[in-house]
């Protein structure tokens, strides 16, 4: 059977990507942050899944505005990596892991999810960044196939976060109900705090920020009862990507250990910030 | 016989009722005046009392200007950073710095900050060539001004053999130039010129541009010429006065002169270079700044209405991650919104780079994004726009924690 091994939250902005294209790490501008993602890297390093599940949303790249899926599933071999208006970022093609995503989408919507699904996706920074996260030289692979997740955070009404923690839930018992021995990673991307138009463009709000951080292991209940309406006022009207978050730690099994994590402003426009969980499975004592 | 006077101050008037008509009709036009920044280093009084004087003289005109006063110690690479900000800064059409500036700075370097679209003083290199060609370009205000008050008086000039005293790079040598352009037989002559009485007594035109009171001697002066005193020291001319008045068809006063008509002069180039400023920016070569523009509201939902509004907006934009479309957008912007189905006020924030119009209009950020990638403005810069600040004020507040409400 397949499980989950650990989960990562992240966020995915673009010029966290930017960063290492252009061998930017090292500024005094970006060392920070990745100095941080450090202990989190060497540790993943050593525990690599043979799939990725990634949480995520695109923007404006793979969906526009004619259709919008609340929640859509990847089902295809492979992905290109999209040029969203300033080229490609050059990191390799990414491989699906399609029998894993037909055995996701099937699962989900057994369990009244509706799921869509893409056969052609384009994945654009919102999955790659946080790839690039979790392996900063991947050469010429990956070091882990792929299913995509989507999920809208862009146009309003966005699934309620207790919708996503519930979708992450039922992820996690089909990731586990997969008959083939895999090791999977569940990646929650986006967020922390960030409003990129209007007056209130540049909003951070780093109490929410740490209460977030904390609770997304020891409470997650209380992240799944606030409302969309809660996330835009509280992290901004793109900060509400956080719910999806909720997706992977939903995946989580009952126990969970907290690896590694780190909180950086700015990146860019962003509070930047990364989670790492090890699942202990259903039956070990964390 | 007693020479008629040249009435720069009686002509400039004239010059600036026809500039607040041309102010008028672009700010009906465009909804926003022509702006002027001028610049000032350190506290020199007379530069001090011009620049306040062509303050004054936009004010009347419907003209924005916008001060910069910088402290005499500053350095050139200083100067030379703050004068290509406002290079790039969409919101001035024109830029005016006020010479001579402090000994230890390098001029040239500084002039040739400004943006040659902005030199409306001409004092460019760009500019001088452009002149020097003969081609369009932005005339130095005080040769201009001379060749609008020669003209303002019918003077003829073909065939005329012009005296040009002085030869600085933005007064004497643009102006011997102009007249040569105007078919006239130019003579430079300058302090190391031999026989300068009898040059000037050559003269069917002379130009005193030496900045020597009083260096020209009225006897010298030919029965029936014309006499343009461009001296500048105090209210005392290159020329004497009332001997040249006495031989000369036509003089200049000083005051009076030749001063007014170089201020109208940079206030009409002003508005021309509001004007090509207008309609690159229509081309959608240079983005617009949102203070002068729309106003953002704190938050902007997509929700279903804003899509529903936003629709044909959000779709040009988001063609733009197509390479293919990228070029054919750049070629022809406003054949290209309209391919789009754009609505007016749509197709005019795309056009104008009003990026919180575009919001208003239902735009979405993410695709909105696309168009400002497009001309190489970051996230930060749109951060400005929305929140009145400069791209990089943005980015400090950012590097600071970002921006903290409630
Ligand atoms: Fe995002």
């Amino acid at each position: 059977m397949a499980r989950v091994i650990w989960g990562l939250a992240t966020s995915h902005v673009p010029s966290i990507g930017a960063a290492m294209d252009n061998g930017k790490t090292e500024d005094p501008y970006w060392k920070p942050l990745f100095d941080g993602y450090g202990p989190a890297r060497e540790w993943m390093a050593e525990h690599r899944p043979d799939v990725a599940v990634v949480v995520y949303n695109d923007h404006a790249n793979a969906i526009d505005l004619d259709l919008v899926p609340t929640f859509a599933v990847g089902t295809a071999e492979s992905y290109d990596v999209a040029d969203e208006g300033w080229g490609r970022r050059p990191v390799p093609p990414v491989v699906g892991a399609p029998q894993l995503s037909e055995h996701l989408v099937r699962e989900l919507m057994d369990s009244s999810f509706d799921i869509t699904t893409c056969h052609r996706l384009d994945v654009d920074h919102g999955l790659t960044v946080p790839l690039s996260v979790y392996c900063p030289d991947p050469g010429d692979a990956w070091p882990c196939a792929v299913v995509p997740v989507l999920v809208n955070v862009i146009q309003y009404p966005q699934p309620t976060a207790a919708r996503c923690y519930a979708l992450g839930e039922a992820i996690g018992r089909a990731i586990r109900s997969f008959p083939q021995d895999l090791k999977v990673a569940v990646f929650g991307t986006g967020g922390m705090s960030h409003q990129l138009a209007g007056a209130r463009a540049g909003l951070i709000n780093e109490r929410f920020d740490r209460m977030f951080l904390d609770a997304i292991e020891h409470d997650p209940e209380k992240l799944a009862a606030l409302s969309r309406e809660d996330y835009i006022a509280e992290a901004g009207t793109e900060g509400i990507e956080l719910i999806m978050w909720l997706v992977m730690r939903g995946a989580m099994s009952g126990k969970l250990a907290r690896i590694h994590d780190t909180y950086h402003v700015p990146a860019s426009n962003t509070a930047a910030a990364l989670a790492l969980f090890e699942d202990l499975g259903e039956g070990a004592s964390a | 016989m007693t020479a008629q006077i040249l009435d720069g101050r009686a002509v400039s008037v004239a010059i600036l009722d026809r500039v607040r008509r041309e102010v008028d009709e672009f700010a009906a036009e465009h909804g926003r005046v022509p702006a002027l920044a001028t610049v000032l280093v350190g506290d020199d009084p007379a530069s001090r009392t011009y620049v306040r004087m062509k303050a004054n003289r936009c004010a009347k005109a419907g003209i924005d200007s916008h001060r910069v006063e910088l402290d005499a110690a500053i350095t050139t690479g200083e100067l030379v950073s703050r004068i290509r900000e406002l290079s790039a800064d969409p919101a001035v059409d024109g830029i005016l710095l006020q010479h001579p500036v402090p000994d230890h700075i390098d001029e040239r370097a500084a002039f040739e900050a400004i943006e040659p679209a902005k030199d409306v003083d001409g004092v460019t290199r760009a500019s001088f060539a452009a002149m020097a060609f003969d081609e369009d370009g932005f005339r130095s205000a005080t040769p201009g001004g001379i060749m609008a008050l020669l003209d303002a008086y019918d003077i003829p000039l073909p065939g005329r053999h012009a005296v040009v005293v002085g030869r600085s790079p933005i007064l004497g040598r643009p102006v011997g130039m102009l007249l040569l352009a105007r078919d006239a037989t130019v003579t430079y002559c300058h302090s190391r010129t031999a026989g300068l009485a009898e040059r000037v007594a050559e003269a069917d035109i002379v130009v005193a541009a030496a900045g020597r009171p009083r260096l020209i001697r009225g006897e010298w002066i030919r029965p029936g010429a014309v006499v343009v005193d461009a001296g500048y020291a105090g209210n005392t001319g290159d020329v004497e006065y009332e001997e040249a008045a006495e031989r000369a068809a036509f003089i200049t006063p000083v005051p009076g002169g030749v001063g007014p008509m170089t201020i109208a002069t940079l206030l009409a180039q002003t508005v021309r270079a509001a004007r090509a400023h207008q309609t690159r920016r229509s081309r959608g070569a240079v983005p617009v700044r949102g203070e002068a523009m729309t106003k953002a509201r704190d938050n902007y939902l997509l929700d279903l209405a804003a899509s529903r509004q936003g629709y044909a907006l959000n779709r040009l934009c988001g063609s733009l991650k197509d390479e293919e479309n990228r070029r054919r957008f750049l070629e022809d912007e406003a054949a290209y919104c309209d391919a789009y189905g754009l609505s007016a006020e749509q197709r005019k924030a795309i056009l104008e780079r009003d990026w919180t119009a575009m919001l208003e209009l239902g735009g979405s950020i993410f695709y909105t994004f696309k168009l400002a990638m497009l001309d190489k403005k970051s996230m930060q810069y749109l951060g400005g726009v929305f929140t009145g600040m400069s791209a990089e004020e943005f980015a400090a507040a950012m590097r600071s924690g970002g921006r903290k409400f409630g």
